[in-house]
Formats: C-alpha cells, structure tokens, sequence
C-alpha cells in the first residue's frame, strides 16, 4: 500500500517538478514550485514525520512561495526573456548533468541494494518503524542540547540577512543619502 | 522523571568560558549596530571603526589567552580548537582588522552606511572563525552563510557603483547556487552516518556500519559518501574560488570595494580552508573514499593552477590580475589539500599523524603568507588608488618610491620560488610543494613549479612597470584620477600605512624564521598565556 | 448493532475497520455537512445585524423574518450563468476558486468539536448501542472515539499549513483574472495574509508553551480543571489560556480578522477602490466558492480561538458526569440504570452541541459587529500596525508567557522537592503574569502608541496622506 502511495507521490512530484522547469509562464513555474513543496511534504508524512512535513508547508508553500508570487506580480513579468544564443546551450548541458547525477544516483542506490544482506534490509526497516513514535520531543530536546549551538547560530544569521536587507533595499536620493520615512511624514 | 530532572535534561552542556571569542564578538557586533542607531550626528559615528577594532582586538586576545580546550570538543561536541583552526581565526581576525581599518576612508566618501558597514565586518569575522573552529557540518554550513551573506552586502554596499552592483548580484547568486550544493552534500553525507558531527562520521566510517535507533546496524553506503564529498567539495570549490569554479571572482573582485575584496580573499579562504582540512581528516581514514576524492581534488588543483596563471597573464585591470591569482594561489594549496587525502594509503599510525600535522602546517603556513602577502598588495593599491588599469603604475617609484618597494615585495614574495631573500611566499611554496614530492606526487609539484615560472611573468611585469618604465603624463592621470574617487581621510592613511608596513615586516620575519607561527600555536597549546 | 460492522467487515478487513469507517463517515456528515447548512443563516445573521446596527429593518421577504434570505442567496447563485471573462488565465482562473475552498474545508477536518470517548464510558457506550467489546472498548481494537475528523500529532501546525495554502487561490484569482483591480486586491491579500500570519503564530505559540503541546486535544486537556473528588467547579474557566495569557488572545483576534480578510482588513476587496478585488471577475457558483470559503474559515479560526484561549468545547462550569450519572440513577429506582449512559451522552454532547457553538457564535458576533463599526485600514496602517506594533508586541508577550511557563515549572520542581504549595499557586501565579503582561500593554498602548498615533495623524492632517512607500504594481493593460 505504502508502495503504491510512494510512487503515485513520485510521479506527482516529477511531474510538478517538471512543470517548474518547463512552464514559460512565471506564475504558473511558481505555482508548480508549490505543488513541489506540497508534495515533499506529503512524502515526509510517509517517513511518519508529521513535524517536519508541516513546517515544510508553512515555511516554503506558506510564506517563501507567497513572497515569490508577490514578487512575480509585482513586477508582472508575463512575456518571456529571448534567450542570448550563448546560453542556449545550456539546456542541453544542464540536462546531460543532471541524467547523469540521476544515474549515479540510481547506481548507487544498486549497488547499495545489492550488496546489503537480507538482515540489514530488515535492520532498516525496522528502524523506519521504530520512528513511528511522536518525534516533535526528541527533535525539540537535540534541538536544544546536541544541536544547540547551530540552531543559536540561526539566529545571528537572521540577524545578518535582516541587516543585508534593509542596506540594499533602503531608498537612496541621488547623492546616496538615505531618505528616512520620518523625514518624509513630518 | 521528576520536574528537575526534566528541566535538567533540557540544559545544553556549554562551558561559557569555553565560547569567550564567541561571546565577544557577538556583543561587540550589536554594539556596533546600537551605537549606530543611538548616533545622532556624524561625528559620533566616526568612532564605529574603533568599537569594530576593538572587538576584533578583544577576540584575538580571548583566542590568545587560550578560554578554549586545546583539541578537545567543547559546546556540545559543536567545536574543536586545534592548531591550523586557532592560527587560522586569528588571521581571519587580522585581515578583517586591515578591512576596518581602511574602512573610514570609503565611508566617508562614497556615502556607505557606516553602522552597517562595521557591523558586517565583524559578522565576516564571526562567521569565519565559527567556521574554522567548528567540528559539525550544519555549525559549518551556517557559519559560511554568515560570512557569505556579509560579503554579499558589503560587496554591493556602495549602491551608486552600478559595478559594485553587479559584482554582488553575481557573487550573491553563485554563491546561492553553491550553498545549493554545499548543503545537498551535508545531506548525503548525514543520510550515510546518521550524523552531522564529524569525529562521530569519522568513527562511524571507521566501523563500517550505521547504528540505528532501534539498536541494529546497516551497511555503509559508499556511493552515498562519495556523492555527499562531491557536492560538498564542489560547493566549497565555489567560495574558495578554485577553478572550474571561479567566474565569479575577477568580477567580484573588480567590482567590490577594496577592503571587502582583502576579507574575500582572505577571510574566507582560510575559514573555508580550515573546514575541508578538518572534513577530510574525518572522511579519509577510509580508503574507498580517499582513492576517489584523490583524483577529484588534483583534478581541481592542477586546473587552478594551470587556468589561474594563464588567466592572470592577459589581465591589465590590477584587481582582475590579484582575482586569477587567488585561483592559483588556491590551487596550490588544494594541492596540499589532496596530499592530505591520500596520505592514509600510504603510511600508518603515528607516522600518519606526523605527516598529517606537517602538511596541515604547511597549508597553514601558506595561508597566513598567502593573506599577509595579498593584503599587502590590495593595500598599498588602496593607498595610491592603483585599482584600476595597471598603466597606472608606469614609473611609480619616481613618484612614490617606498609604495613601489612595498608592492615590489608582495609581488616577489607572491611569485615565491627561487629569489632571495627568502620571503613567505617562498617558504609557504617551499613547504608545500615539498610535500607533494615526498608523497609522490611528483608530476603535479612539477606543473605546480612550472606554473609558479609562469607567474612570475605577470607578477614581475607589475614590478617592471614600476621601476623600469617612463613615468607618463597619462598614468599620472589615471593614478590622481583614482585617488580623487577614493580620496581618504588622514588618519585612516597613516593607521592603514602602519599595517601595510607591519605586513611587509612579516613577509620577511615568517619568510627568515616560518617556525615562529607555530611558536604562538605551542604558546597557545601550553596555556602560556592563561 | 454489532451485526452491521460484522457484515460490513467482510469487505474491508474486519469489524474494527468497519467500524472506523462508519464513525469517520457519521463525523464527516455531521461536521461538514452541518456546516454547510449554516453558512446561509451566517449570512442572514450578518445581515440583521448590520440592519439593526444601521436602524432598518434588513432581509425580511423571504420566508418569515426572512429566514429563507441565505439559502435562496444561494439558489440564485448557483443558477446564474458561468462567465469567463476573454483574456483571463483559463486554467489559473478556474483552479484559483478551488485552491481557497479546498484547504478551508479541510482544516475543518482538525476542529476537536468534543471531548474523546475512553475508558469506562467508552465501555458503557458500548453496552448500550450493543457492541462487541473486544472491537470497542477500553480494551478492545478501538478504544478511544474523538469527537474529530483527524487527530493528528501535530494538529495546530496542520492548521497553520493548510489555511497558510488558502493564500494562494485569492492571489492567483486577482492575477489569473487580468484585471488590474483584481490584481491589486490579490497582491493586498498576499502581503496582508503573509505578516499577519506571523502575529498569529505569535499567539499560537503562547498557547503551546502553556499546554506543552501541539495536539488540539492535549492544548484543550490543558485547560481542564483539576475536581479534587468534587461534582463541580465553579470556577472551572479560570483555567482557560485566556487568563494566562490574555495578549497572546487578542493577539489571535486581530490577526484572526487580517487573516481571513474581513473588516477592517478587507483591503483585498474594497468596495470603493477596487470594484470587489479579487472576486471582480468572478460570478454564479464560483463566486460563491470564495463566499462559502470565507465563511468556513471564520468558522475556523473561531474555533481555534475557543479550542487555543478559550477551552474549546469545556464549559465555563465543571461537572463530573460520573457522580451525576451516579445521581440521576439513585434518582429513579431499580430498573433504570440504563439512565447512565444517556447521562453520559448529555455530558459528552453538552460541549459539541450548545457550548462549543456558542464560543462560535459569539466569535462571529465580533466579526459581523466589527463590519458593522469599524472603518477600513489603508494599506500603509495595516503595514504599520502589522509590523510595527503587533509583532514587537507579540515578540514580548511571547518572551512573557515563556516566564510564566517557567514560574509554573519552578514551582512543579520545588514541590517535588517536597515545597510546601498552596493547591491553588500553579493557578494563582498564571493568573497575576497575565494580569501583568496585560497592564504592561495597557501602559505600553498608553505611553507610546497613543503618541504615535496622534503624531501621525497629526501628519496626515496636514495634507501628506498617504505614503509613497507601499509597493504598486505595474500593470501593463
């Protein structure tokens, strides 16, 4: 059962996937880029991990998406950009590249399966079944002891993009002088 | 479980000493922003650069007197202080002290927001040093975000330079795509051990096999390994600017304002340095991955070097030249780097560990000569405003003799091999091409050599044009041109002389005594300063 | 009873498979379609009370009081002619309408509408509808019954995701319809949807430290007062998180009206400026799938205002069912114990039937009595008071209520160390933070928003209106 779920999930995510690469209309890239991320998270549901699988959908369907929609309406871009002759290429390139990932991929998923026991199929199976347990406290008690420092570190980035942000988008007059909104009001 | 014990449970096990350098500069970068923001008038905001340096300052010596277990693993196993991370950060501190202190002159006059600026230095710092030190990739990953994200701003931060623009926007992109790469590889690298820690990689690579929750064991996937190295190398390859990876840097580098393009490239590569020095001691303990990641990291080395060198040779803007020099410059150190790899194949046990040490010293070494060497040269091309076109330096000496010596010396020392005296350059090459060959590696030290004599052509070409040809009328022009757009204030001058000469100074002293390094490291190591 | 499931498990595995099935389709019937039904008196409620509001007499053709007025709304509706508008994006267009109605019917999968059936009530349920109690029963297949389509581990994140995904249908309706009005209403709806929802996870999250988890049933066990061996509590509803955490709650108001567009943050839509906003384009049955979908998610987030603040289906008086099913059979003599189950059964349908409703209702009342006082934001106050005042406000409320998790778990620690505590502190120091956090946002309103407000004003009055830093688009037709 869980088999068929998988690969019906698989073929909907490839497709998806597909549709943000293919798709010459910006809003409707975008909206495949969602279906995208709707489905990663239906996969994680599958590895029972509900946690995961739902900040996945508020962070990137819910907030990152909305903003790149925003963006893309705003700047209403419905006509396609022609593409320069020297990147023309490029498409077969970045196509010949990612096949042949995928067949790495594929290759050493092989010889993985191949060279495994029986048992040790057993062992991962049983370690997939052994995490069907409400993960949200183990996640939360290594969030804030083992992983602690990284998840610290987060915020000091935050911080950093916060800063980057507010020089590059903060209005300028001429002269490079900032225009502060106060100024404006009053 | 009672309430206590459950509170317990939830208390991480830092040490608070132990992440002094941290804390410092954490604090001392908010200090930045506040005293930003509660400045009024210009003039408060003229002493930002001194609370930046400070802080700066202040972490070197936290790093000195040694708050940090020397080579254990402190915060949760997040960090480890050995000798390459502890040299390493204080460099990164050094140079981003030399970024501060060029600092005022730009701010003032191109208009750059002054808080934001001192406060994206000291988080360049941060990142960096976090990176150095830290014993677990996803601390790693974050901490390279925070320096990459630094620069990118700080790249573009002079937004009515329509190439500084550019420049970041290009620098941002690529190196998005390669933190793309950097993370998919930490994945798959977590996906084989079960771990982002990398001593419990390393034991984990050194079983065999992955413990799973339930108390049973699966097989090592070595293809998984492999592919996780190869993208994470791949993004790496990206922010050290190795080659095929380095388009972005002559244009970052024309682009960006000069004391920025010193922490790109310095900063940066020693943190980025000091992190795949510290994976590959964990992944090459296994022979199947060290056979593999050999061929992957010469391959880059040998194009670096050769495509580097070429590359510099038809440059005539200064900063492009000092772009494909980095490349080179990078190439001969993953040279050393791929040294390290495969070294497990050939020798055993404490033998092991000594080569080990040696050859992570000679990186070291070239690194710390390599940051000296190019700080000394973006510097000095910052103080007579010789950024641009390298028309400008016709007949320098005439005009500002001891400039054109100082140059001359980074140049020679950049050119490294076979002239006296010996300088850092020399040594740092001197070491590591000594390396390759003992570990036969004999055919890339050769190619490395033979690059080196075609660096010299551009490198020299520089010190001709200094001493040997006509002072014109144009170059004149060109040089005042340039130093009216980035005419700088009097005392930001002098302090950035005052380093230029320390710099020169040391080409010399590590190039006469290249111990002396490792002197401050064994200081370090015996609490000698506690 | 039990022959029903046996015959129907012949087909999918069992009894107990049966059995879930049955229960889930009775529960999606009731909640679904109950709702369903009641959309149209919402909107004839609506309508009353803006009527009276305004002093006339409002929709009263229609049946008596005019009782028939929504349902015939909808009949009108759902017989007009489809239009597509030439020009617009055809399959955008049509997806856009399903992508809001979608994720708002499934939300209301989540909404724990009564309490969880177990134990010894599960057991007498069981006797009295004649089932086996090796299939149901406190040690049978099934042994919990929850008053709730789903339960799921992490039910409030699913929430948050799925109505986050609601977002998407109103911006793709304003862009897919090629109107420039249409547009502008989307990219409102984004921006506005998007920063106030970080104002209510704000709130959400004050609730989850409080009870500890992200299970609906668990934030709702959390407000349940202990009985000590009494038959009621009085003061059961001093319990509920409102009390502790009295800004998170308005809070989750404020961001509950920016979230599902409605006055006076209907900006999406604005009558006078854009002709209907997103919807302009849209008419017949697709329109009404925006209409229904609106209404259902008001029904949503009041629910999950009640089931976060307010205790969800708990009454604001404690009763403990056993000892009045104990007393209703003492009452009539021998031959009735049967009474206890329906006791029981009273008990259980108390929450899903009058009072979970009822903290409904009274939350659409705000909503329909904000639409009938309050005028509409401009863009830049909304941007102001989203970001500016209600996420620095809710950033400190939230460091607040993480002290008052803190308090609680000091005190827990100390009398396991065998502290001599009052039964009453646990409560005693929730209440007092709350009060506290409250006054601090009174004096905060006082002596900072209060001036700013008036500077502002003051600003506008004299002539500059409105700001030219609000992103607008350029829209090429």
């Amino acid at each position: 059962m869980e088999l068929i779920i998988y690969y019906t999930l698989f073929a909907i995510t490839v497709g998806f996937a597909l549709g943000v690469l293919l798709n010459k209309n910006t809003v409707k890239s975008a909206m495949s880029l969602v279906g995208v991320m709707i489905c990663l998270a239906a996969n994680f549901l599958l590895m029972r991990q509900e946690f995961v699988a739902f900040i996945q959908i508020i962070v990137y369907a819910g907030a990152i998406m909305v903003l790149f929609l925003f963006v893309i309406m705003l700047l209403n871009l419905r006509e396609r950009e022609t593409t320069p002759w020297y990147l023309r290429s490029t498409r077969f390139w970045g196509g010949a590249l990612g096949l042949t990932f995928f067949f790495v991929m594929a290759w050493g998923l092989q010889v993985f399966s191949a060279g495994t026991t029986e048992p040790a199929m057993a062992a991962v199976q049983a370690d997939l079944a052994a995490r069907n347990t409400p993960e949200i406290t183990v996640l939360s008690t290594k969030m804030i002891t083992h992983y602690i420092v990284p998840f610290l570190l987060t915020s000091v980035l935050l911080l950093v993009a916060v800063i980057g942000a507010i020089v590059m988008a903060r209005r300028q007059d001429e002269d490079g002088n900032e225009i502060l909104v106060e100024d404006e009001v009053a | 479980m009672t309430t206590l014990a459950l509170i317990q449970a939830y208390v991480p096990n830092i040490h608070p000493a132990h992440i002094m350098p941290f804390l410092v500069m954490l604090v001392g970068a908010i200090l930045c922003l506040i005293f930003d923001a509660m400045s009024d008038k210009q003039g408060s905001r003229d002493l930002l650069p001194w609370v930046a340096g400070s802080t700066l300052v202040a972490t070197i010596m936290s790093l000195l007197i040694g708050f940090m277990p020397y080579n254990r693993l402190f915060a949760e196993e997040t960090f480890r202080a050995d000798t390459f991370s502890v040299l390493g950060s204080i460099t990164i501190m050094l140079a981003c002290l030399l970024a501060v202190i060029m600092g005022p002159a730009l701010v003032s006059r191109r208009n750059i927001p002054s808080g934001e600026f001192y406060t994206l230095i000291v988080f360049v710092a941060f990142g960096g040093m976090t990176m150095a030190l830290s014993n677990e990739l996803l601390t790693a990953f974050i901490a390279l975000e925070i320096m990459s994200l630094s620069l990118y701003v700080l790249t573009g931060i002079d937004r009515r330079s329509s190439r500084a623009s550019e420049a970041a926007f290009k620098y941002f992109i690529l190196g998005a795509f390669a933190s793309a790469f950097l993370v998919l590889g930490i994945g798959f690298i977590f996906g084989a051990t079960h771990t982002t820690h990398l001593h419990e990689i390393a034991a984990v690579l050194g079983e065999g096999s992955v413990d799973l929750v339930n108390g049973g064991a699966a097989a090592l996937n070595p293809i998984w390994i492999f592919v996780g190295f190869a993208l994470l190398f791949v993004g790496m390859c990206f922010k050290l600017s190795l080659a095929p990876f380095h388009m972005w840097a002559p244009d970052v580098y024309e682009g960006a304002n000069t004391p920025t393009v010193v922490m790109i490239a310095t900063s940066s590569k020693i943190a980025a340095f000091a992190l795949m020095v510290h994976i590959v001691a964990a992944l090459a303990r296994w022979d199947l991955f060290a056979e593999g990641a050999t061929y992957l990291v010469g391959f880059v080395a040998l194009v670096s070097m050769i495509w580097g060198n070429l590359g510099a040779l038809v440059q005539s803007n200064f900063k492009r030249m000092m772009a494909y020099s980095s490349v080179a410059q990078t190439g001969y150190m993953a040279l050393a780097l791929m040294v390290l790899i495969a070294l497990p194949g050939q020798l055993e046990g404490a033998k092991l560990a000594a080569a080990e040490e040696a050859i992570k010293n000679a990186i070291v070494l070239y690194l710390v000569g390599y940051t000296v060497m190019s700080a000394l040269a973006l510097g000095i091309a910052w103080l007579i405003g010789g950024e641009g076109h390298m028309a400008g330096y016709r007949g320098l000496v005439f005009r500002n003799p001891i400039a054109a010596t100082g140059m001359a010396v980074a140049m020679f020392s950049l050119v490294g091999i076979g002239f006296t005296p010996p300088t850092i350059g020399f040594m740092g090459k001197f070491y590591l091409f000594k390396e390759a060959v003992q570990y036969n590696f004999t055919a890339l030290a050769a190619i490395a050599v033979v690059t080196s004599v075609i660096s010299a052509f551009y490198y020299l070409n520089l010190v001709v044009t200094m001493f040997m040809r006509e002072e014109t009328e144009e170059a004149g022009v060109r040089l005042a041109c340039m130093r009216e757009q980035t005419f700088r204030l009097a005392s930001s001058d002098a302090l950035t002389r005052v380093a230029m000469a320390s710099c020169t100074a040391l080409i010399f002293l590590l190039g006469f005594f290249p111990n002396s390094l490792f002197l401050i490291a064994d200081a370090i190591k015996e609490g000698f300063l506690r | 009873m039990q022959f029903l499931f046996d015959f129907l498990g012949q087909f999918i595995g069992g009894p107990a498979n049966a059995f879930m099935v049955v229960v889930a389709l009775i529960k999606i019937a009731l909640i679904l379609g109950g709702i369903l039904q009641v959309v149209p008196f919402i909107i004839l409620f609506e309508r009353k009370i803006i009527s009276w509001v305004q002093d006339r007499p409002g929709p009263n053709r229609a049946g008596p009081w005019g009782v028939l007025h929504g349902i015939l709304d909808g009949a009108k509706l759902f017989f007009k002619e489809t239009i597509t508008p030439s020009g617009v994006d055809k399959s955008l267009y049509l997806l856009a309408p399903v992508i809001v109605v979608i994720p708002a019917f499934v939300a209301l999968c989540l909404v724990p509408v009564g309490p969880i059936i177990e134990g010894s009530h599960l057991a007498a349920l069981a006797n009295f509808f004649g089932l086996d109690p090796a299939m149901v029963g406190p040690s049978g297949q099934i042994n919990r019954i929850a008053f709730a389509i789903t339960n799921p581990n992490v039910g409030i994140l699913y929430v948050l995701a799925i109505t986050s995904v609601g977002v998407y249908g109103i911006t793709l309706a304003g862009w897919a319809s090629n109107n420039k009005w249409s547009l502008l209403g989307g990219i409102r709806a984004s921006a506005q949807m998007i920063s106030y929802e970080i104002t209510l996870s704000l709130a959400i999250i004050s609730a989850i430290l409080l009870s500890g988890s992200l299970n609906l049933y668990d934030i709702i066990g959390s407000q349940t007062a202990p009985m000590n061996g009494a038959s009621v509590n009085p003061l059961a509803f001093l319990h509920w998180h409102v009390f502790a955490a009295p800004v998170a709650f308005l809070l989750f108001i404020v961001a509950m009206f920016a979230e599902t567009n409605r006055v006076p943050f209907d900006l999406a839509e604005a009558e006078p400026e854009l002709t209907g906003g997103f919807h302009t384009e849209y008419s017949s049955m697709r329109f009404a799938l925006f209409f229904l979908a609106e209404y259902v998610n008001m029904i949503i987030v009041s629910a999950m205002c009640s089931t976060l603040f307010l205790g969800g289906y708990l009454g604001p008086v404690m009763l403990d069912w056993d000892q009045w099913a104990q007393w209703a059979s003492n009452l009539v003599p021998p031959q009735t114990a049967g009474l206890y189950p329906l006791v029981v059964i009273a008990g259980y349908l108390a929450g899903p039937a009058v009072i979970f409703p009822a903290k409904i209702a009274f939350f659409l009342f705000l909503f329909i009595f904000a639409r009938a006082t309050l005028p509409r934001f401009r863009y830049d106050q909304l941007m102001n008071l989203g970001w500016k005042q209600l996420l620095p406000i809710g950033l400190v409320n939230f460091v607040l209520v993480a002290i008052t998790v803190g308090i609680d778990l000091a005190i827990r620690a100390g009398m396991d160390g065998g502290l001599e505590a009052n039964k009453h502190m646990l409560l005693t120091s929730k209440l007092t933070l709350g009060a506290v956090t409250l006054a601090l946002l009174l004096i905060y309103d006082r002596f900072v928003l209060t001036r700013n407000r008036q500077k502002m004003l003051a600003s506008e009055y004299r002539g500059l209106g409105a700001r030219r830093d609000y992103p607008t688009p350029f829209v090429a037709s």
